[in-house]
């Protein structure tokens, strides 16, 4: 796997500062960021769950626009 | 080639529209997650009309703006965006690197009609079933004194 430049020597800075290897850094990053994207999921079906269960309209329109914030990207 | 627009930027009537369409259970929430994994990757749309299939609902907007859920009965106008994989320039080699057939069974499989390739072994230039370096090792076994 290719780096950019820019996130590369990003990289090797943290392990400088971390002292750590290069490698054990993009693992430790990989894993938090795998554990970011099954959070977002998470949050996105509670979310959407309680879309399709509310009935008021008021509460429709609210979690709905919360929702397509999420979707769609704010 | 434009980009779709973020949600606070849609017009009040269209994100009302959606919000309505979202309702519908008849659209499922693992294809909403879908779209939303689609529209992370900041997918490029062409000028006029297009649609893309989720399975339960196509999403169909104009340029930059999603304009309504269609339900698979229902026609979509424009043409229809793919998966952002054949898009990509390097598609080919990935082709090449994720075949239909798998491996085992690939052994005996001609993939193209044009292909001479007709067995296993072909793909390595090579290679053979009675290869030489057998032969060379049998020779120099041999005493040298014979």
């Amino acid at each position: 796997m290719t780096l950019p430049a820019q996130v590369a020597k990003q990289i090797e800075g943290i392990a400088k500062r971390r002292r750590l290897s290069d490698n054990r850094v993009l693992v430790e990053l990989i894993e938090e960021g795998i554990e970011v994207h099954k959070q977002k999921e998470r949050a996105f079906f509670h979310l959407a769950e309680r879309f399709r269960a509310a009935n008021d309209s008021a509460e429709v329109k609210r979690l709905g626009d919360e929702l397509g914030r999420f979707v769609f990207g704010e | 080639m434009p980009q779709i627009e973020v949600w606070a930027r849609l017009p009040v009537a269209v994100r009302e529209h959606l919000i309505e369409r979202m309702h519908d259970r008849k659209i499922s929430i693992e294809d909403l997650n879908r779209l939303r994994i689609w529209l992370a990757s900041k997918p490029a749309v062409p000028e006029g009309r297009w649609y893309k299939d989720f399975g339960t609902f196509k999403v169909c907007g104009e340029g930059a703006y999603p304009k309504t859920f269609l339900l698979p009965g229902q026609v979509a106008a424009g043409p229809q965006l793919w998966t952002a994989l054949a898009q990509i320039q390097n598609s080919r080699s990935l082709r090449l690197k994720f075949p239909n057939a798998p491996t085992f069974a690939s052994e005996n499989v001609k993939r193209y009609w044009f292909s001479l390739r007709t067995e296993a072994s072909a793909n390595r230039r090579y290679s053979t079933f009675t290869p030489q370096q057998s032969q060379l090792y049998a020779s120099s076994a041999e005493p040298y004194w014979s």
